[in-house]
């Protein structure tokens, strides 16, 4: 994420500016297609990025495809084009393609020819696990990008947020009940748009992407509801008297000094190791809760796990010497 | 076709989707590469012996980017004057099978042979009589069972009726998978006729325009290892027993797989393309290679608009393969695009291969490094299987000289040398502690 400044249209969102206009001057410049990944961590960045190339090169059309289980197949994207708008040059945004299956993925390796036929830019948006699947998964595809832009941000605070919330059930559940209400209200509508006789094809679409979105985020929190359930077991361990960690090997009062370290680290830092260590989440599973790449759970977990262990040793030292005494 | 002259120009010629193709495109941008391959390919093709009947069937791999394509299109051109050369497409799909390839094999060569009216040199009775035979088996055995469109006319005269039923395969085979499987059904049990009509075509074009037929295979080294493996290994015998010589694509994970030797039998011999070197399997470097490569850019920009400095950058981050150069060249002009710069400078390089090497590095785990390390060290390639994976995701660069060896790409060389220091410090810190 080098040589990163605040966003024009944004001047909260700090991106890769120099990413951003480097696939402009490729946008600009190519009329042949191509195809390209843009990398975030976060959903309203991306938006962001989307809403600014949209603006900058106008009038090129722009058209956006979303990955839903009725319409899996990035090829697809043709199907609501006309003859003249496949002619002409355009850019095509891909979304939440992380979603698909490992056959939905390796249709890009299959179909790519028919992709180069078009001069249309492909942008297809990935977090870093969409990296990795894009390259082994369609690896003949990955191997024609022109690059991949990064515009994923530092989004630790929001990760800390996440992981404060699973020590807030209230927080959670009325998460919960309004993600499920807007579910609901979403699937009357599709269903009502579905019986008219003139069908609303636009909503419709808009509606079945809206709907797919929304269950990955209901599941997504009902994970957090299991996670948070056992979070809150080894929380109420820790502030009980007898020792959390009994089952361990370790002597009674070093798994009190343990709970005493513990209880100095921030929320994020404590969830991190409880998660992984007391109720053994692996780091996939936290990564797909937290909406996060499992990378970034292994390194804040070791660099958690550290700043522990720092903290204890000094303890652990001066325990020794009394105890040798 | 010029050097491009600005760097929007650059990015067309810099393409990493598009081989170079066209009879222009080649003449222009085309770098001899003086591999032996082709050489070789030219040499086994001269030397095959069609009135003994013994075409020649040739593999021709290599890595994902090497350049494979390119050196088919200019073979081609170079072949062009002996052979009557057929290209079959096959559009990759999970479910191919040895049927679809003979079936391809069959349309597009009634469809080159029909499209040059190459019959026609025949004495018109015998072109008739070919073409009635090759337009019955088509409607009856072909499309048997599956029900031309009522919006086709189909023409009266065979040629043109052989090229509009050739239209309507493409369409059904590739677009309708129930089409699709009750033709497949349909021509492998009567895959000998399928394979006689190849013949019968194939011999009238030789004996009646004067070249023998050859096939090239393109995509075929698309196809996914397992469809793959079937298709050649285990289909590979009724695959290669046509009366024409053939060029097959061949992914390169089967060259190292077990089975590879019983390939030898159907096939003459399997070719690979190797990258090209810049330093020899000793580490020197290798001057020649560097030369090609710098030739393959001058070729596609004019030297004012990259700084020498750069040029060094970049042909020594491509590790000497080919897509490397061709999409750190697109990168770096459009850096240099971005910053609104009129030429490549070494910054633009060094931004390029950075970003090429982020995308490398975050897709190797750590369990990848001590084996790239160890093969920076020994240079030995194999087919374990963890050698094949970075192989394939192009962390390991294959080579050749008298030999076929392998370097990690330099373009994690760095990391790979550093994360080995660290270890090695951790290991002897371990040892004295």
């Amino acid at each position: 994420m080098a040589n990163r400044f605040s966003s024009s249209s944004s001047p909260t969102i700090a991106i890769s500016r120099s990413d951003l206009e480097e696939l402009l001057a490729l946008i600009n410049t190519a009329r042949d297609a191509f195809f390209v990944f843009a990398l975030y961590n976060d959903a309203a960045t991306r938006e962001q990025v989307i809403s600014e190339i949209k603006q900058r090169i106008a009038p090129t059309p722009v058209f956006e495809w979303t990955y839903s289980p009725e319409s899996p197949y990035p090829i697809s994207y043709l199907d609501r084009l006309t003859e003249e708008q496949k002619r002409e040059h355009a850019v095509v945004f891909f979304l939440d393609l992380e979603l698909a299956t490992d056959a939905e993925w390796k249709s890009l390796d299959y179909t790519r020819e028919y992709f180069a036929e078009h001069p249309h830019g492909l942008i297809f948006w990935v977090t870093s696990e969409g990296r990795a699947d894009a390259a082994r998964k369609a690896s003949h595809f990955w191997a024609q990008r022109t690059a991949v832009y990064d515009f994923t941000i530092d989004n630790s605070e929001k990760q800390t947020a996440w992981l404060s919330r699973l020590e807030e059930p209230e927080l959670l559940d009325e998460e919960y009940e309004s993600a499920k209400k807007q579910l609901e209200l979403y699937q009357k509508l599709y269903e009502e748009y579905s019986s008219l006789s003139e069908q609303p094809t636009e909503a419709i679409n808009d509606l079945s992407a809206k709907i797919a979105k929304m269950r990955e985020h209901l599941d997504r929190l009902r994970k957090s509801a299991q996670f948070q359930r056992k979070l809150l077991i080894a929380l109420d361990e820790l502030d009980k008297e007898a020792p959390p960690l009994a089952s361990s090997p370790a002597p009674p009062e070093i798994a009190i000094l343990v709970q005493e370290a513990l209880k100095t680290l921030n929320a994020r830092e404590r969830a991190l190791i409880l998660l992984r260590r007391l109720a053994g989440y692996s780091p996939n599973e936290i990564a797909e809760v937290l909406g996060i790449s499992e990378e970034a759970v292994k390194v804040s977990s070791y660099r958690a796990e550290r700043k522990l262990r720092d903290i204890l040793a000094p303890k652990l030292r001066s325990r020794d010497a009394l105890t040798k005494r | 076709m010029n050097p491009a002259k600005t760097l929007d120009k650059a990015i067309f010629l810099f393409d990493p989707i598009k081989p170079l193709s066209t009879d222009e495109q080649l003449e222009s941008y085309y770098v001899d590469r003086g591999s032996a391959v082709a050489i070789e390919i030219k040499a086994m093709l001269d030397s095959s012996d069609i009135e003994e009947k013994t075409p020649i069937k040739i593999l021709f791999t290599g890595h994902k980017g090497s350049g494979k394509s390119t050196e088919i299109n200019q073979l081609c051109r170079d072949l062009n004057g002996q052979f009557f050369i057929v290209r079959v497409v096959m559009r990759s799909r999970p479910d191919v099978t040895y049927v679809d390839v003979l079936l391809k094999t069959a349309m597009s060569l009634f469809k080159a042979a029909s499209d040059e009216k190459v019959i026609k040199r025949a004495p018109a009775q015998i072109a008739s009589g070919i073409w009635e035979e090759i337009s019955r088996f088509i409607e009856k055995t072909i499309f048997g069972e599956v029900r031309v469109r009522s919006d086709v006319i189909v023409p009266p005269e065979f040629t043109s009726k052989v090229n509009v039923f050739g239209i309507e395969f493409e369409s059904k085979f590739d677009n309708e998978p129930a089409s699709r499987d009750k033709i497949r059904q349909v021509s492998e049990k009567r895959i000998t006729e399928v394979l006689d009509k190849i013949n019968l075509l194939a011999d009238a074009v030789r004996i009646k325009y004067g070249k023998p037929v050859l096939f090239i295979y393109e995509d075929t080294d698309k196809l996914d290892p397992a469809v793959a493996r079937e298709v050649f290994y285990e289909r590979g015998q009724t695959l290669t027993e046509f009366r024409a010589s053939a060029i097959f694509l061949m992914d390169i994970s089967l060259r190292y797989s077990e089975q590879f030797t019983s390939l030898k039998q159907n096939f003459h011999d399997c070719k690979t393309l190797p990258n090209v070197k810049l330093s020899a399997r000793d580490g020197k470097p290798y001057k020649d290679g560097e030369a090609l490569l710098s030739e393959i850019i001058s070729r596609r920009i004019d030297a004012s608009l990259l700084d020498n400095d750069a040029r060094s950058k970049i042909i020594r981050g491509s590790g000497g393969h080919i897509r490397s150069l061709v999409t750190l060249m697109r990168n770096a002009a459009l850096i240099a695009i971005a910053r609104q710069s009129p030429k490549i400078e070494k910054k633009d390089a060094i931004r390029a291969v950075n970003r090429l090497q982020g995308d490398f590095i975050a897709l190797l785990e750590s369990k990848h490094y001590p084996i790239l390390h160890a093969r920076h060290e020994d240079k030995r390639i194999s087919s374990d299987p963890e050698i094949q994976e970075l192989l394939e995701r192009l962390a390991l660069l294959e080579y050749a000289n008298d030999s076929v060896w392998c370097d990690v790409h330099p373009i994690v060389l760095r990391e790979v040398e550093e994360r080995a220091k660290a270890e090695s410090k951790d290991q002897k810190a371990e040892n004295d502690g």
